[in-house]
């Protein structure tokens, strides 16, 4: 007489039940490894800057200056390649829409800080094919420059031109190097962290602390008692091309 | 007999060519079979093994790679500096000080055959460190 199969169709279905739920635990395995903040950490739910405009000196740029410096951000010689973080730009330009011919002149004249906005709904995330650009909780729109594949997308994506490409190498062209920081290599895009780096280990950001007019103010937008909500709540303040719909998180006194 | 010398000949022939790059390399590749002398050094290599948090210098030739991005994962995604270890011991995170001690990288991955790592394109380089 012919033997019958030694499995039973339902000892063959428990084990193909046990087998697939195997693969659950090892897909934990892709679980982050542990990290603990710095026992200085800075944290917000929501960072947010204030610039007031109307303190800026004529001509400085002791922001810009002190940025660049700590981020290694080369000074390329071919304009077209430029690299910036944060750079003065004419009212006109920083603010397109709320512009007519009738405006301040000495408005007009005075040069305005511009950076990246860390907008809570950013166009430049959207668009990015590899996750090199993202938004962390703290509302910080972050790049990870071991992800950038140099695409480009995010530029096109960002209303402000707050993003730089590294058309070559831009370590010949960094007067001063910070070594607590991480130069660029051609190819990636880059832009303003918020200091991120600071942050992480409890100092403020670069351009604030340079700020010898004390017109930047940084804090968390979700606290009503910061001084970025109390600035916000006692001046008209404008962000910039409010009606593209990025919700900036750069609020200007103007 | 004439085809008996063209297969002889045939023979040595491909046995050369065959040999070639073996025969070439002979006395070069004995220099880097010797391992660098820093992999002698227990003490030194614990030392490396610690600041990546690692058990031994087994693991940390086995995973450096794995840990390497997981810090970046952690510093750039998470926003924190300390990574802290399977056995609960915290590690400042940082690739100067990790490649503080001269030639480290550059020579073991020089004798493994490797390429050289490309973290100094971007991170400065400890002064004295791991060399380009």
């Amino acid at each position: 007489m012919k033997k019958p199969l030694s499995i039973s169709r339902r000892t063959l279905l428990k084990a193909t039940g046990a087998a697939a739920l195997g693969i659950i635990p090892a897909g934990t395995l892709l679980v982050r490894a542990a990290g603990k903040p710095h026992p200085k950490a800075l944290q917000a739910k929501n960072w947010a800057m204030v610039i007031n405009a109307k303190l800026c000196p004529p001509g400085c740029r002791i922001c810009q200056e002190a940025c660049h410096k700590v981020h290694n951000v080369p000074n390329m010689p071919d304009p077209k390649q430029d690299v910036k973080w944060i750079w003065p730009e004419s009212y006109n330009s920083a603010f397109p829409y709320e512009t007519h011919p009738y405006t301040d002149q000495a408005n007009e004249k005075r040069a305005y800080p511009v950076l990246c906005n860390h907008c809570e709904n950013p166009s430049c995330v959207r668009v990015c094919p590899t996750k090199a650009t993202f938004q962390r909780p703290d509302g910080v729109v972050m790049m990870d420059y071991h992800r950038c594949i140099g695409c480009r997308f995010c530029m096109a994506a960002c209303p402000y031109g707050a993003r730089s490409f590294n058309f070559k190498d831009p370590r010949p062209h960094i007067p001063q190097l910070n070594p607590a920081y991480p130069t660029r290599t051609p190819g990636v895009v880059e832009k303003c962290n918020f200091c991120d780096e600071r942050l992480a280990v409890g100092q403020m950001p670069a351009c604030m602390e340079a700020c010898p007019a004390k017109a930047i103010l940084f804090g968390d937008l979700n606290d009503p008692a910061s001084p970025v909500r109390q600035a916000l709540a006692s001046n008209v303040t404008l962000q910039r091309k409010t009606k593209l719909g990025t919700r900036p998180k750069v609020f200007y006194i103007v | 007999m004439n085809k008996n010398r063209l297969v002889a000949l045939g023979l040595i022939l491909f046995v050369l060519l065959f040999t070639f790059p073996v025969v070439m390399n002979l006395g070069k590749s004995v220099a880097k079979t010797q391992p660098p002398a820093m992999l002698q050094d227990q003490k030194a290599m614990q030392e490396l093994a610690d600041k990546l948090g690692v058990k031994n210098i087994d693991e940390f030739r086995e995973r450096h790679k794995q840990v390497l991005a997981e810090w970046k994962d952690i510093v750039v995604r998470d926003g924190k500096r300390v990574y802290v270890t399977k056995d609960g011991r915290e590690i400042p995170i940082s690739l100067q000080n990790l490649a503080s001690q001269p030639q480290y990288c550059n020579d073991c991955h020089d004798y493994a055959g490797i390429e050289k790592p490309n973290c100094w394109t971007c991170h400065v380089e400890p002064k004295g460190g791991a060399g380009k």
